[in-house]
């Protein structure tokens, strides 16, 4: 899975390193979210990825205003109804996490996260969620390298759940497999059918090949698709071995290949196989690197350019359809598992689907960040698309219907513009006993942009506080967040007068008001 | 001839003494008034005082129990009224009251006044997921007594009994209701009579009032909160005068908050002036008309961009209808007043009956 991050702190793994080398001690746990909790519904609609099986989903949220990341899981009954209600849904918060969360993996009702490397100075942190009932838990951990290997970048790029066990792309070290029954960490370097323990691993020592990094991998029956920058290679799950028989030719003649960036198999055996690759193309005289979609053909052992756009994902569904996410939006195409090009299908349509999310939701240009397909049958599935306004789904059947229509599995609800609907979330402010600095954030959504004044006043009308004084908010519809108004980080009152008194409990009122002439009024119980 | 009302000097006098002293009140800063214990306690109860934009304390017609104690003193016979008003955002009000004598010189009064939000409506939950509708309640009775201390003087004591409940916790899309009591807060009240048509009144409201909340929150966790009252200081008159010779009643309050809970001095003390008429040119209809609640504070001098920016007042109007016809002495009062916000108006009817 490629995630694109949108708004993550960027630390790069190797400065974090560098910086901690010395620091890092070999940990059995972690404490990465101390203050993590969790509870019904979902918390953001900033979802970055999207993952799980047909029993359950996860998703992966930035939780802006709060700084941090949150997961949100639901026991999929199968219907849109059930994503639907918030209620199904259980949330679970991480915490503070102030870098990036590489990847996320779901397998036998567990969800794995991994971390930059040497988050919190330890290197290949990983969070494992699980599911019991009506909450998750946590267990925190790191991969285990000894001491002396914090000098190479070890970061956990990619992981995932293939015959029983966790496998991550671990970058100079190889390829790391987790048996989590059996408690072992093994290292598999690309090639070499003999491995070591995580806790073992030689360091330096090891000497790593720089074209044998492991920069990504993807799940293909009980292999795993291993990608190094010059070569994808098949490792079996199974007895441990390696296969390097896919070449690395490119057919197209004014593409010069430069590396493999990531793979997508189709599931099946000797399914579609495609990939992103690094090129160099040829354009008026001179040589620039650009990204390329390719297809695989088996019998001439090449690669056949079928897509000159950045891809950030692929997802498979029946009937050799698969659908990709680009800068541009989602398309989908078929295969005739020939060696001729795919067949771009017009079942779903960027400027089509783009209209609808406007039309419905007042986004005008969602960010997709993650597409997963969630099979139910051989024939039907969903597929679900992550944007940084939510989750949209599409049920899916083979053969498809002439037009595909997307849900969208929301938390937050569109506000209806002009202030004719504006609100406090929560109603009811209360001392939170996991949280003492709970807040009420103001939602509502201008027609246009405007400069906003938001005061709060008591039940006689007496100025408690102004919140915000002129600022400047944009419509929800002209880029506002979550297509609102609102400014999460800004818009929000924790219940104390100008002063940072803690007001008395009571009934209070706020004024939403704007140089455009609109305004609105709403209603906060506070007793905290 | 007799003078008219703006040819007696006394009244700049007192016009100078309240702007004296709201200057005094208005040298340390802005309020922070707002958003402290009791704010359900300061908006206006009945309708004679709403159109005359709560300048009412010094001699109030009825409702003494709430207004003045000390008035009840200058009642003849006994006082039954009640009332409803509807508020912006809606804010509901309803009360009864009784006053009557006990001779010689004792007066007693009861009241009890519904004050709340009926229709709690829009409430969210952290997840957006709307609630079901809440309510908002209080009731505040008042047992007053008033001594007629002389022709010209009476004092006035109150007693407050207080209940408050909130909507606290949530289940799903259910709200669950925390709510506390007080008894014993006391009002204190003196009124004299400077001439036949000059009176002035003092009026100590909610002397020791507090309130401890045991607050239920989720999963049957509970805090205390304890609430104290800041006292008010009102000092009224009422002046009687005339305008193309008929009555004309020129009502001014300025109420103060000089102290908290705790009677320590607040470090930004604040007063608002509120005043009114009332025009008799009718036997049977009184009109009534009035600029209320202008906040004095030191924003006005250090700060009067801000102090501008969110400058509340209220203008107000109603009348008295007198219903003779149907019951002697009895009396129809409606007021209608704009909020400070300007999200609606204000609106209450009520019913007196002298006897």
């Amino acid at each position: 899975m490629k995630f694109r991050k949108t708004r993550r702190c960027s630390i790069t793994a190797n400065n974090l390193l560098r910086f901690s080398v010395g620091i890092a001690l070999v940990f059995s746990a972690l404490s990465v979210a101390a203050d993590c909790q969790s509870g019904k519904g979902i918390t953001s609609n900033d979802v970055i990825a999207v993952t799980g099986e047909a029993d359950t989903l996860w998703t992966l949220v930035w939780e802006g205003p709060r700084n941090q990341f949150a997961v949100n899981s639901i026991i999929h009954g199968g219907d849109s109804v059930s994503l639907n209600k918030d209620n199904n849904w259980l949330s679970y918060t991480l915490g503070c996490i102030s870098s990036d969360i590489h990847d996320l993996a779901y397998g036998d009702g567990r969800l794995v996260l991994c971390f930059d490397t040497l988050k919190f100075g330890q290197p290949n942190p990983v969070l494992l969620l699980t599911r019991n009932g009506n909450s998750i838990n946590k267990q925190d951990f790191s991969l285990g390298w000894p001491v002396d290997s914090s000098s190479l970048d070890l970061t956990a790029r990619e992981v995932v759940w293939v015959n029983n066990a966790f496998y991550f792309a671990c970058m100079d070290a190889g390829l790391v497999r987790w048996d989590y029954k059996n408690q072992t960490k093994s290292v598999f370097s690309p090639g070499k059918s003999s491995s070591v323990p995580v806790n073992e691993f030689p360091g330096l020592e090891s000497k790593p090949d720089t074209m044998l990094r492991v920069i990504g991998l993807e799940r293909h029956e009980n292999d795993v698709m291993v990608i190094t920058p010059a070569r994808i290679w098949r490792f079996s799950t199974i007895d441990s071995s390696w296969d390097s028989s896919i070449s690395s030719q490119l057919v197209n003649s004014e593409l010069n290949f430069s590396g493999f960036e990531a793979v997508y198999p189709e599931p099946g055996k000797d399914g579609l196989l495609l990939s992103r690759i690094r090129v160099k193309k040829r354009i008026a005289g001179s040589w620039k690197d650009t990204l390329i979609l390719a297809k695989y053909s088996r019998t001439q052992k090449n690669w056949r350019s079928i897509l000159e756009q950045t891809v950030y994902d692929v997802a498979f569904g029946p009937g050799h359809y698969f659908f990709v996410l680009t800068e541009k939006g989602i398309s989908a195409f078929q295969d005739s598992l020939a060696d001729t090009l795919v067949t771009r299908s017009a079942v779903i349509n960027t400027s089509v689907f783009q209209n609808w999310i406007t039309r419905n939701f007042a986004i005008s240009e969602p960010v997709l960040t993650d597409l997963h397909y969630v099979g139910l049958t051989d024939s039907t599935g969903y597929l679900l698309l992550a944007s940084t306004d939510g989750t949209f789904l599409a049920r899916w059947q083979y053969p498809p219907a002439e037009k595909v229509t997307f849900y969208q599995v929301k938390r937050a609800p569109p506000v209806r513009s002009g202030l004719k609907q504006t609100y406090a979330r929560p109603g009811v402010l209360v001392a939170d006993m996991y949280d003492q600095q709970s807040r009420t954030v103001f939602i509502y959504n201008l027609s246009r942009d405007a400069n906003v004044t938001i005061r709060v006043y008591d039940y006689n009308m007496d100025l408690v506080k102004t919140i915000i004084s002129n600022k400047f908010r944009r419509a929800g519809n002209n880029g506002g967040q979550h297509g609102r108004s609102t400014v999460e980080n800004e818009d929000w009152w924790d219940g104390r007068n100008s002063s940072g008194k803690m007001v008395a409990p009571g009934v209070y009122y706020y004024r939403i008001s704007t140089d455009i002439g609109e305004r609105a009024f709403g209603k906060i119980v506070v007793a905290k | 001839m007799e003078r008219l009302w703006w040819q007696n000097k006394r009244i700049y006098a007192v016009t100078a003494g309240i702007a004296i002293l709201a200057l005094l009140v208005t040298s340390t800063g802005a309020s922070t008034v707002g958003g402290s214990s009791g704010a359900y306690l300061r908006p206006w109860a009945g309708a004679a005082a709403m159109a005359t934009a709560g300048a009412n304390s010094a001699l109030p017609d009825y409702l003494s129990p709430w207004w003045n104690p000390a008035a009840m003193s200058f009642h003849k016979g006994r006082v039954l009224s009640g009332g409803v008003g509807l508020r912006s955002l809606g804010r509901t009000d309803a009360f009864g009251a009784f006053e009557f004598k006990v001779p010689p010189r004792l007066n007693l009064g009861l009241m009890l006044l519904y004050r709340g939000d009926p229709f709690l409506n829009d409430l969210y939950d952290e997840n957006e997921n709307p609630l079901e509708r809440a309510s908002y309640t209080t009731f505040t009775g008042k047992i007053a007594f008033s001594y007629y201390l002389s022709r010209k003087m009476s004092a006035g004591l109150g007693i407050n009994i207080r209940f408050q409940q909130l909507p606290t916790y949530i289940e799903g899309s259910h709200v669950g209701y925390s709510s506390c009591t007080d008894i014993g807060a006391l009002d204190l009240a003196f009124i004299y009579q400077v001439s036949k048509v000059w009176t002035m009144a003092a009026v100590l409201k909610d002397v020791g009032a507090s309130m401890t909340w045991t607050v239920n929150l989720n999963r049957g966790n509970s805090a205390q909160i304890e609430e104290r009252t800041y006292p008010s200081l009102t000092l009224a008159s009422k002046y009687q005068g005339s305008f193309l010779d008929k009555p004309l009643f020129w009502t001014m309050d300025m109420k103060a908050y000089l102290f908290d809970g705790k009677f320590k001095t607040l470090e930004r003390p604040q007063a608002v002036l509120s005043t009114g008429f009332e025009w008799r040119n009718w036997e049977m209809f009184f009109i009534r008309a009035g600029l209320g609640e202008l906040l004095i504070n030191g924003d006005l001098l250090r700060d009067h961009d801000n102090y501008l920016s969110s400058f509340p007042f209220k203008i107000t109007a109603g009348f008295s209808l007198d219903m003779q016809r149907w019951r002697n002495g009895v009396r129809l009062n409606y007021g209608v007043s704009t909020d400070k916000l300007w999200a609606g108006i204000d609106q209450q009817i009520d019913v007196q009956w002298n006897f």
